[in-house]
């Protein structure tokens, strides 16, 4: 080779092509059509090559990649060239065919202006959400947006605004499920969060405002993913679901919606089971008497999850929330092939107690299963409310009011499955007959009483009081037998008060135990028809499977009616 | 899901009743009903067996572990077996002590008259050669579908099989089987004294004491477990095993022991002594006390193992010569009793911990083939060796059948050896089928023949239906022929292990992509989808059980054949789910390895430490290395004159084509290995520069495929290669067809293939073929990093001989160099210095066996390497050792059987001295330069 080339990525000895050569022969109409060809494909290549490859440089994927991943078949798109470009205008809407299923679909086009929402896409979006709720089909936002397109100014705003309103119209009325893909900001999350559910995938963030606001603002150097990550969003239950990747983000939207029924007037998807209704669950049966049997007795936590798995047709459930208060279990499942959900106290976890976060994860869940047709079984639990500085601070009073809330306002079948401990407040406020249950069921285990052990002292009030007097006594005779014996005042103080304190814990722990054997049972609550009956752990498939056939044969699915209710 | 529940190599109709003629119609099986008391993968593929010979009535025990013990780890063979009552629910498959091991078995029969069962199948269970279920079901009237309790008797004691097999002249290796029976003559030395006990403890001695006092203390010494009188302390077995390991060490200071417990199997109930040579420091009479020291401490973790620490548990063990530059194969065995015949070997020899990890199957026919095409190709070496192999398998299996022969084999048993060199030694006989035995029936199929009628006949393609016919019709089925079905087949195991293979429990499958045609994947059923919705169910490896996930398995007309079709397995295989680590990439880069050297590698049971070693020191070295960056330097070295920048900005082009598949290689060690051994033909070292004989672009192109990042429609687009970079690759790829067309060469068979002068009718078109093969090949440079770094690390040195000998270089010898090696590949979690943390999922324990006292206390000193705690993962009790020394401030984890998360915190210690920081991560950058200067001496 002489001198030293210039290299290029252009091959001289490719074919020519003789492309131009057709163009001169074409009619009008031919050109019209070609035109229109040309259009069609518009918005699949209005990001240039470029933007393209930043977006993989990014190790994300298009939107069109993306759907590709949600569906095999190819989407119909709508509007597909909006904008004064012709292109699309950063935002894909389209039906796909998700599963068998229509699914309307809205994706940010990062390649196009950064999928931002200028001043017509709110409309845009507004539109497809119109066609979802007007067809009563779910709903699947892509997020990938940097925010309003400032060029557009208040434009933009207004764009969002729109969009915001149309989805809190559709609300309630069809389910949807919001993936956040790459670095969204301000009403880039706020949008998606009036879904049903939100996916988040690592490498990804969203926030009120990106990181650069937060260091201008309050001097705060943070990375996104502190910010705004999987991480983060997970634990405070923004995110419902957090995956490895984006795949696994558009997969988990697809196993979400086989549990999801189009909209507020149908009954989700039933799958007839080959795993037979009266399949008896002996294994419950074992678990309590291994867990019953460990030294901390009746005390000893488990997984609630268990049973769960035991009562679902072949044992699978998918858990919504799955990562963040896991003292709670927000679950659904199928039970002879109808779509349950399960809200279930988890012993395993901080003993179940319910705080602020389960309080608020139970309460969305119930409120979701409500709208939508969900039949809900409650498996209760728990010593109680988390008592405390930090949860009141929190407001628990609030957050347990607004999961009671939701209780008080179920529609659907509903079932309270008394597990174990079911005390006071919490059993008040969870699903018991005069919130609206439809059934209370009661395992052999269940110790339901209007005080934990703490309650012995109004119980055995008289017999206390009688043991605190004679422990005084008791101090005051050993100390005086003490010091007779030569030990100084200190000593002989000291020891008296730790051997009265031995004998009357000792007394006390014998209180206690007549407590949990006279009163922590289901007598009580089975003679005053707080409990319908008592289920065998063997039993518990079949007569929750039953139970729950026979209140749907007798329900009706439909859009939910009546007053709204403050707080939620 | 059609090719997972069709594979004809595994899916067939075998009703014999559907025969063509009476004489095969009389081998019906559909009238056994067997009861399954086993789990594992072979739980699933009997109920397939079964199902397909007819068999509806079958039933299955299911443990706690695999239904209450764990959410979303219940057992996948319900979703297809959902007839409640042939579930029958137990604690455990097998007891966790004898006296729950008897309670069991009477369950188990129990269970089998109650539930109408006739048969009862224990796969290769811990039960399965439990000479007293066999002898239990045998007098309950039931069949038992494997070897008869006289084999299990005769064979299952190691130390009685020991004795039999020099009764049959057959090759066994140095040692002492009977160490129980020295230590009780330690203090009972003659007969008289060996009679004063047993008077003394009422013991029932059957028949006279012999003469002979080493036989006399084995009676004596059954009677007593029998009685459940502990004759001889665990404390003084300890001292005898000490003693005699001392005079083994004495004989042979070069070599290793091997500790095993009679009953031990499948890995469980052995440990390996370290010899006098690998101790520094000292006399060699010192070096040997250490040695020999050892010896108690791992005899003590053999007995709980195998969980042999009550009175009537036989403490047993065996110290024999650990042959250390073995290979290990087995025979596979198939009798009824009359005759008994031997189906090929397999060598199992790739292990770790004591796991086999990869199975291949050793048969005449294929090893012939071999030898007729190394002669063919000149390769006398290699013919040489592998003649030497056959005449080793051909003496094996005639061994193998007089053994079988001699114990009265009715079923399928396996024989295992070891072989070094040119000898082999027997080493135990399972009796029992064994994971691997598909690899067998792959090969070889049983065809039987009338014996009155030459014409009727039938074909058994399955070890499993074989025993089922032979628990049915033993004694009237006649000796059959071997058949090859394929000459060759191999399984590897997928286990739930981390880079550095030690076991890593609590992950979860959420998907699994469908199986190739060809591939057999025998896993539990996970892949079993959802009955009623067809989706993946999520499945939790718990750790309640060994790490195995599933076996899977390929074929070929030769070993070479079957290798690549695994390695394509692996490469299509995408196993995804939730804090899941499995050894896929560990066998993806091993089959590279054999590939390249020779399938027929002659590979220890050693091989696997410095293996592992070899591949952390390429992450060691490129780990840190950021190709993003590096290609970004070399663009900018490559000048600012215009074509200087236009070549930096046709690399740039390259940006993702480029880094996305070497920054997977420099992360996943075991994808860089295999890369490195596919690769090493493809060029050649020119003193420190790497030269490509091939077309890098096309090597390009090779990697992704071998990444399984070629374009593959039914894949997520994030998982496979970018369409622009695909199109890229694709215009420089016909760029350079058409130029050797043009050339007339013969396409990618020369490199470089741009001439330095054109051709007449080139001419015009020179310069601009110039600037795009300049422009195409702009920062493909990258690509020889991975070399560089091989040639750095020496990783080409451990290697195959002309004699399929395998050279391991001595910097990959050291045992703390293969420590080193786990630290790199599966780093533990960084500590704050005032905590200890879990070095991996399990259960906790603070002491060696439930008798002795906690390693460490509250206010105790430890230094480095003192044990501190024992962490029970998938059955595997790993002792953790200190890092650093300290003192226990305090103990967080409450009780032993404590279930504990990797990086939970275990002590709070005061650590003696803050860690210095260790090796600096300033190499990176230094180690950037060092490449790029060498990628541009390269030209």
């Amino acid at each position: 080779m002489t001198g030293l080339p210039v290299p290029n990525l252009d091959n001289p000895l490719a074919p020519s092509s003789d492309a131009d050569s057709t163009e001169e022969s074409a009619s009008p109409y031919q050109r019209m059509v070609a035109d229109a060809l040309e259009l069609r494909k518009r918005p699949r290549t209005a990001g240039g090559e470029r933007n393209i490859a930043r977006q993989h440089q990014k190790n994300r994927m298009t939107v069109w990649e993306r759907i590709q991943v949600l569906s095999e078949k190819p989407p119909t798109v709508l509007f597909q060239n909006w904008g004064p470009n012709l292109d699309g205008a950063s935002l894909v809407t389209a039906i796909v065919d998700i599963d068998g299923r229509d699914v309307a679909l809205y994706a940010h086009d990062f390649t196009v202006r950064a999928g931002s929402m200028d001043a017509t896409n709110g409309r845009k979006l507004a539109r497809l959400y119109e066609l979802a709720g007007k067809r009563g089909i779910p709903l699947v936002g892509l997020n990938d947006s940097a925010g309003a397109y400032v060029p557009a100014g208040v434009g933009g705003l207004d764009g969002y605004a729109e969009a915001f309103t149309a989805l809190r119209k559709l609300s309630g009325v069809v389910p949807s499920i919001m993936c956040m893909f790459g670095f969204n900001a301000g009403g880039g999350s706020y949008l998606p969060r009036q879904g049903s559910f939100v996916i988040q995938p690592n490498e990804s963030f969203f926030g009120l405002t990106g990181v650069g606001v937060v260091k201008e603002v309050l001097g705060e150097d943070v990375t996104p993913d502190e910010l705004g990550g999987p991480q983060v969003h997970g634990a405070s239950g923004v995110a419902d679901f957090t995956t490895p990747d984006e795949v696994g983000a558009l997969r988990t939207v697809r196993r979400l919606l086989s549990y999801l029924p189009g909209n507020n007037a149908e009954a989700p998807p039933f799958r007839r089971t080959s795993d037979p209704i009266d399949r008896q669950t002996p294994e419950i049966d074992v678990l309590f008497q291994r867990t019953f049997s460990q030294p901390a007795g009746f005390n000893t936590p488990f997984d609630i999850r268990i049973i769960i798995q035991q009562i679902c047709d072949h044992g699978d459930f998918f858990e919504i929330q799955p990562t963040r208060a896991r003292n709670t279990v927000t679950a659904l499942g199928r039970l002879g092939g109808h779509v349950v959900g399960f809200v279930a106290n988890n012993s395993a976890e901080s003993t179940g107690f319910i705080d602020v976060d389960s309080a608020l994860k139970n309460a969305r869940f119930i409120r979701f299963c409500n709208l939508y047709n969900i039949p809900v079984i409650f498996m209760e639990d728990t010593p109680g409310f988390l008592p405390g500085t930090e949860q009141e601070q929190r407001g628990v009073v609030q957050a347990g009011r607004a999961m009671l809330d939701a209780i008080v306002d179920l529609r659907t079948p509903r079932i309270l499955l008394l597990v174990r401990n079911a005390y006071g407040g919490a059993y008040a406020s969870f699903n018991n007959y005069p919130t609206g249950a439809d059934y209370v069921f009661a395992l052999p285990c269940t110790r339901v009483a209007v005080m934990g052990p703490a309650g012995r002292e109004f119980v055995y009030k008289d017999q206390l009081r009688q043991l605190r007097q004679e422990k005084t006594r008791r101090q005051r005779e050993l100390f005086d037998k003490l010091k007779s014996t030569g030990q100084s005042e200190g000593e002989a103080s000291a020891e008296a008060r730790r051997l009265a304190d031995q004998w009357f814990t000792a007394e006390d722990n014998k209180l206690v135990q007549r407590y949990e054997e006279e009163l922590m049972n289901p007598r009580e609550g089975l003679s005053l028809g707080s409990i319908s009956q008592i289920v065998m752990p063997q039993e518990l498939r079949q007569l929750l499977g039953t139970t729950i056939d026979f209140c749907l044969r007798h329900y009706e699915p439909a859009p939910m009616s009546g007053v709204q209710r403050e707080f939620h | 899901m059609s090719r997972y529940s069709t594979n004809p190599l595994v899916f067939e109709n075998r009703r014999r009743a559907q025969g063509a003629t009476d004489w095969e119609r009389s081998f019906a099986c559909e009238d056994v009903r067997p009861l399954l008391i086993c789990r594992g993968p072979v739980r699933k593929e009997a109920m397939d067996i079964f199902r397909q010979l007819g068999i509806e009535h079958y039933g299955i025990l299911l443990s706690e572990k695999d239904s209450i013990a764990f959410a979303r780890a219940l057992a996948p063979e319900l979703r297809e077996l959902t007839d409640q009552s042939r579930v029958h629910r137990v604690p455990d498959y097998s007891g966790i002590d004898q006296a729950e091991r008897a309670e069991r078995i009477a369950q188990i029969i129990e269970v089998a008259k109650a539930g109408g069962y006739n048969a009862i199948f224990a796969g290769y269970g811990f039960m399965a050669e439990e000479e007293a279920l066999v002898s239990a079901i045998e007098q309950a009237g039931l069949t038992f579908i494997g070897p008869c309790s006289r084999t299990v008797r005769d064979a299952g004691r190691k130390d009685v099989a020991k004795r039999t097999a020099l009764a049959c002249d057959i090759s066994v290796t140095p040692g002492v089987d009977n160490v129980c029976a020295l230590a009780l003559l330690r203090r009972h030395p003659t007969g008289e004294a060996l009679a004063a006990l047993v008077s003394e403890k009422n013991l029932r001695v059957d028949g006279a004491l012999a003469s002979e006092p080493a036989d006399a203390a084995e009676q004596v010494l059954d009677a007593s477990y029998r009685a459940g009188v502990e004759l001889v302390s665990v404390d003084e077995l300890c001292e005898e095993i000490q003693r005699q390991v001392t005079q083994l060490f004495e004989k042979y200071p070069d070599r290793r022991l091997r500790l095993k417990a009679i009953g031990g199997g499948g890995g469980k109930g052995q440990r390996l002594l370290e010899g006098p040579r690998s101790f520094q420091g000292g006399s060699p009479e010192a070096c040997l006390a250490q040695a020999a020291a050892q010896a108690p401490e791992k005899a003590r973790e053999i007995l709980s193992e195998v969980k042999a620490t009550g009175p009537s548990d036989n403490k047993n063990l065996l110290i024999e010569l650990n042959i250390d530059s073995n290979r290990h194969q087995e025979v596979q065995l198939l009798g009824n009793g009359d005759w008994c015949i031997a189906l090929g070997s397999r060598d199992c020899s790739l292990q770790m911990h004591e796991q086999k990890l990869l199975e291949i199957s050793v048969t005449e026919p294929s090893i012939q083939q071999a030898i007729e095409k190394a002669e063919a190709a000149g390769l006398a070496a290699r013919a040489g060796s592998l003649k030497e192999e056959l005449g080793i398998l051909q003496r094996m299996e005639a061994e193998a059948e007089r053994f079988g022969a001699a114990t009265g084999l009715d079923s399928v048993s396996t024989w295992e050896c070891i072989v070094d060199g040119t000898h082999h030694y027997f080493m135990e006989m399972n009796t029992r089928i064994q994971v691997e035995h598909r690899v067998t029936e792959l090969c070889y199929a049983l065809k039987f023949v009338n014996p009155d009628n030459a014409d009727e006949h039938f074909t058994v393609n399955s070890l499993i239906e074989a025993m089922v016919l032979l628990a049915r019709h033993g004694e009237r089925l006649p000796r059959p022929e071997r058949v090859t079905r394929n000459l060759d087949s191999i399984e590897m195991r997928l286990n739930a292990t981390n880079d550095a293979l030690a076991p890593h429990a609590g992950g979860t499958i959420l998907s699994w992509s469908a199986p190739l045609a060809g591939e057999i994947r025998d896993d539990q059923g996970i892949s079993v989808p959802n009955p009623d919705t067809g989706l993946f169910m999520p499945y939790t490896l718990a750790g309640a059980y060994d790490s195995n996930i599933a076996l899977m398995l390929t074929v070929g007309a030769s070993r070479r054949e079957a290798c690549e079709a695994l390695a394509e397995v692996m490469r299509r295989a995408r196993i995804r789910g939730r804090d899941l680590e499995t050894n896929l990439e560990f066998h993806y880069g091993l089959i590279h390895w054999l590939l390249s050297w020779d399938v027929r590698a002659r590979m220890g049971t050693r091989f696997v430490p410095p293996y592992l070693a070899a591949v952390a020191a390429l992450v060691e070295q490129g780990g840190r290395l950021d190709p993003q960056r590096m290609l970004l330097e070399l663009g900018n070295r490559y000048g600012d004159d215009e074509a200087g920048l236009a070549r930096k900005e046709t690399a740039l082009r390259k940006l993702t084509l480029l880094c996305r598949p070497l920054a997977r290689l420099l992360r996943h060690p075991h994808v860089f290995s295999g890369w490195l051994s596919l690769s090493r033909r493809w060029g050649a070292f020119d003193g420190d520069t790497w030269q490509w004989q091939r077309n890098p672009l096309a090597v390009l192109k090779d990697l992704y495929t071998y990444l399984s990042m070629d374009p593959q429609p039914d894949q997520p687009p994030a998982y496979v290669i970018w369409p622009e970079d695909q199109r890229l690759l694709e215009e420089g790829l016909s760029f350079y067809r058409q130029l050797d067309e043009r050339l007339g060469h013969e396409a990618g068979a020369t490199w470089p293939s741009v001439p330095a002068t054109p051709p007449a009718d080139l001419a015009d078109l020179w310069p601009q073929i110039g600037a795009a093969h300049a422009g195409f090949q702009s920062g493909l440079e990258l690509l020889a990093v991975p070399q560089l770094i091989a040639q750095r690390t020496g990783f080409y040195e451990l290697s195959v001989a002309d004699d399929l000998a395998v050279h391991i270089p001595d910097q990959l010898q050291p045992p703390a160099v293969h420590a080193a090696a786990r630290q790199i590949l599966a780093p533990p979690p960084t500590a704050s210095g005032d905590q200890v943390l879990a070095e991996s999922g399990g259960m906790f324990y603070s002491r060696q066996a439930p008798d002795l006292p906690p390693f460490v206390a509250v206010g105790d000193h430890f230094s480095p390497g003192d044990p501190l705690y024992v962490i029970e993962v998938m059955k595997m009790f790993n002792v953790v050792r200190a890092r650093y020394g300290g003192t226990v401030r305090k103990i967080l984890v409450a009780n032993d059987g404590t279930v504990v998360k990797k990086g939970q915190p275990i002590f709070e210690i005061e650590p003696d001295q803050a860690e210095d920081g260790g090796v600096g991560d300033d190499s990176g950058p230094d180690l950037m330069a060092e490449l790029l200067d060498q990628l541009a001496k390269a030209g």
